[in-house]
This record gives structure tokens, sequence and C-alpha cells, in this order.
């Protein structure tokens, strides 16, 4: 069966970009879920459909349109919570329910894009082309490049972002660093498991790491085991049953941390119970 | 760092205001290398917002700052002399991490970025768990201490922070009984003699406090009384003590005069 569906070209390139977006999300889910960014992830995420529309509606290229836009979005929402009077998680319900109706109304304009709209809201990772692979690499490495090299300092601001900033730290570089990632990997998802399905694999992945482990190197650990083997699985899967990928990687995600809540040896739910 | 003579801490005529509500009003105060000072005043007096105009998180209205002579943005840059020690209870203990892993976040910036750990900080922070008597539990998610625990955690992070000369302390003793409140000054005043420290504590705990401070400074949004604990005993019920409420804080029978 594994060696039927990798027979084709399609697949082959399912495969690599899935497992590259699914790494990557499962990486910077570690910091979205240690700092309590996954509200702003959806607000992002969300967002990234008027950029992409506006892209398509301009003749831009539609992931480049909807990478600037949701990054701008991500910052908008930063500043908004940070310097005005309104708290962080009304300001990215106005934020991203407002870019999603602008980009609504753009793809309602431009007629001949609608029929895509289902798979840029959940994805259609079998549509993955060479030049796609390409950004995905190259989001991906920039991303990744950011996170390890910075690592001490994002850790460091997820904790205590008070004790960072006194001890000499750009705070507001790594937050809004941290928030421009969340973009790029936002729309290097979108063909995975589109815009509004992102989010899971912004979040899933690192809780469910940290119900396995007591410490943030075994949470990182288990982070990208999580993504990855909602990838395989979940494209397994989607292949055998003929369900749409990017929703059966998410629940395959889903039901991962719904075992290890139940289940994990140190935290687990059930376990604790057993054990009085 | 300048010279040994510098005033750590020099505030001249600081107002602070949010909004038109004035929070700080016509603060000037001069402490001196290895003073252990205490602040108090009742909830709301802008004690908390004293700390963050010092550490530079807040800048004045009007008025100036000196942190080691220069301006706090300037000394935190490339902060590696103040320790900060903040209210315990606003970290979230369920985060993954151990005692060391939280010590050697108190060294990130004095590393430098694109670098690791190396095995001079992990030395680093060793020495300054054994400062607070707690090596033994480096290795501890730091979900398993208790609240005394975790403030000795994080004196000793505020310790790494490279070459500490001051450090500032927030309410560190709430919800402490007393016994233990008498052994957590009785470590810092140690520090302080070791290390050579300035130490500016935040506390609601007048009656303990004064027994270690050289200096009190009784703070109600503007500040009342700067002398040293004996004076503030024998002035206690003068006009200016109940302006600083001093009653509420001290509470029947614990005045010492």
């Amino acid at each position: 069966m594994l060696t039927e569906m990798l027979a084709y070209d399609f697949m082959q390139r399912a495969f690599l970009g899935g497992t590259i977006v699914c790494l990557l999300c499962s990486f910077l889910s570690f910091f979205v879920v240690l700092k309590r960014l996954s509200f702003i992830g959806v607000g992002i995420s969300h967002s990234a459909l008027g950029g992409l529309a506006l892209g398509v509606l301009t003749g831009i290229n539609p992931f480049l349109s909807a990478g600037v836009f949701s990054t701008l979005i991500a910052w908008a929402i930063g500043i908004t919570s940070k310097k005005g009077k309104v708290h962080e998680d009304a300001t990215i319900g106005i934020f991203f329910s407002a870019a999603m109706a602008f980009g609504v109304v753009l793809i309602s304009l431009s007629s001949g894009y609608k029929a895509d709209l289902f798979s840029l809201l959940f994805g259609n990772i079998l549509a993955i082309t060479v030049e796609d692979l390409w950004m995905l690499g190259a989001c991906g490495l920039v991303v990744t490049l950011f996170l390890l090299l910075l690592f001490k300092e994002l850790l460091a601001i997820s904790f205590d972002e008070e004790i960072a900033r006194i001890g000499g730290l750009p705070v507001g570089f790594l937050y809004y660093g941290l928030l421009t990632a969340m973009a790029v990997t936002v729309v290097a998802s979108i063909k995975v498991v589109g815009v509004i399905l992102v989010e899971a694999l912004l979040v899933i992945p690192a809780a469910t790491g940290m119900q396995l482990s007591k410490n943030y190197r075994g949470m990182l650990f288990f982070s990208l085991l999580t993504g990855l083997l909602s990838l395989l699985s979940g494209l397994f899967l989607s292949y055998v049953y003929d369900l749409p990928s990017g929703a059966t990687i998410v629940l395959c995600a889903a039901a991962i941390f719904a075992l290890v809540f139940l289940f994990s040896p140190s935290k687990g739910v059930l376990v604790r119970k057993f054990r009085g | 760092m300048k010279g040994s003579s510098v005033p750590v801490i020099e505030l001249d005529r600081v107002n602070v205001s949010f909004d038109g509500n004035t929070v700080l009003e016509n603060i000037s105060l001069v402490v001196d290398p290895g003073h252990f000072v205490g602040i108090i005043g009742p909830n709301g007096a802008g004690k908390t917002t004293l700390l963050k105009v010092i550490l530079g998180l807040q800048p004045p209205t009007s008025g100036e700052v000196r942190l080691f002579g220069m301006k706090p943005s300037e000394t935190l840059k490339n902060n590696n002399y103040v320790g900060y020690v903040p209210q315990r209870s606003l970290l979230d203990r369920d985060l993954p991490f151990s005692v060391m892993d939280i010590i050697l976040m108190g060294r990130v910036g004095s590393i430098g970025p694109f670098k690791w750990f190396r095995k001079s900080d992990r030395a680093e922070a060793e020495k300054n768990l054994e400062r607070v008597e707690l090596l033994d539990y480096a290795d501890r998610p730091i979900g398993e201490l208790s609240g005394g625990q975790m403030q000795r955690v994080l004196i000793a992070r505020a310790l790494s922070c490279g070459n500490p000369r001051l450090l500032i302390l927030d309410e560190p003793t709430v919800g402490v009984d007393i016994p233990r409140m008498h052994g957590f000054y009785e470590l810092l005043v140690n520090l302080r003699r070791d290390m050579g420290l300035t130490i500016l504590v935040v506390t609601h705990e007048v009656a303990v406090i004064s027994n270690y401070a050289h200096q009190m400074v009784c703070l109600n949004r503007t500040m009342h009384v700067h002398c040293n604990p004996a004076e503030i005993m024998r002035t206690h019920g003068s006009q200016e003590m109940s302006r600083c409420e001093f009653e509420q804080l001290f509470g029947p029978g614990k005045g010492q005069d």
C-alpha cells in the first residue's frame, strides 16, 4: 500500500511538503504554547485569507501577499493590545474577523477563484507543486534559523518577559519576531492544512509534548514527534479512505493529544485517577 | 560601572502619572552602595511602580533617574549587575522548566545571542544555588518546589545576572510565616555581606524588615518618611505616619516603641 502511494509524484511531494510543514509548525508550537500565543495564532492564520484574496485580485503572488498581510495583522494585534486600552483577546477577535470578512468580499469580486476557496480554507496537500516545495523549504529555513539561533532568548521571554527586559534582551524584537515567524509558517502551511486548520498544528504538538515531559527538551522532542506522526498517519488514512487530507492530519493530531491527555505516564488524567 | 562612591540609585523629583492620575509624586531618593533599604507602604501606594522606574521599565513623567550614575536604559542595555526578584505569584509554575533552567535564563542577557549556555554558566548557577542552600534541587521541576524554595530560586536567578551589585525584591515574603520570614531576611543580610550587594526590598512587613534594613522608605504616592528604622519606630503615630497608614501596616501591638 505504502509503495503504491509513494509511486505517485504528487504523493511524494505531499509527503515531503507535509513533513516540512508539520515539523515547522511543531517547533513553533513549542513557543506558541509556552508563551500562550495560541489565540493570537488563530488571529494570524484566519487573517491570511484576506491577504490571499488581495493577491488573487491584484495579480500579486497570493502567498507573498498573504505573508505580508498576516504579518501586518500580527503586528497590529500586538501593538493594539500592548499600547491600547483593549484586551488582547478582544483585539484578536476584531482583527481576524475583519480580515476574513475583507477576504470574503474580495473573493466574491474575483469570479474565477471561488472554486479554490475551500482548498485555501482547509488545504489541498495533493496539489503541492515543485515551486511550492521550494517556497516551503525557504520559509522553513528562515523560521527554523530564527528559532534555533535565538532559542535561549525566546525561552527567556516565554518564562518571564520582565526579567528578560531587565537582563537587557530586546524583548519587543523577539516578540514581534515570533509573531512574524507565525505569519510565515501559516502561509507555508496553507496548501497542507489551510488557514482554518493550521491553528491545530500550532497548538496540539506542543500541548501534547507538555503532557509527556516535565522538561522543555522533552516537550520539544515529543512536540516534533507528534507533528510527524500526525502527518504520516493523517496522509496515509486520507489516501486509504479517500478523506480530505488536511482535516485528517488535524484529526490524527487531536486523537494523539486525547490519548496522551488520558494516558500520559506522568500527567495523564486516567493514570493519575487510578494511582489515586 | 563607575567608582564605588557613585550612589547606586538616585531619584530626583520623580513624578509618574497614568492618564492624569498621579501614582508617584516628587520622589527624591539616594541609595548608597552596600545599603539595605526597605520600601514600605499600603497597597496601591506606588511601590511596584517605583521599582519599575528604578529598573527603567517605567519612564517617569518628569524627574531624573540614575542607576549606577547612568540612565536605567543605558545601565540595563548590557545589564550584568542588577538582579530583580519579582513577585513569585506572577510566574507560571506549570511550565516544564527545572530549577537550573530558570537560573540559566537569568544569564541569557549576559551571554549574548547565537550562543548556548557554557559550562561556566552552569558553574555560576550552581554557586548561586549553593548560596541560597538549594544546590540539591538543581534538576527539580519548578512545579515541585514550595513557595519559599521558589523564592530562593528566584534570588539565585537574580544573582546569576553576571556581576550582581544591586538586588531588588518585590514583596518577597507574601504568604511566608514570621519565623521563615526572619530566615529569609537573614539570608539577604548574609548575601549583602558576602557579595557586597546593595539591597532594595518592597514589603508590607514593617515590623520584620525594620530589624534588618539600614534605611526605610515609607511610600504612599509621595514619599513620607526616609530614615533609619529606629527613627521610624520613634515617630510612629505622628501625623506623617498616619498619612502613610502606618496603623494598618503595623497592626495592633506590633510596634516596637
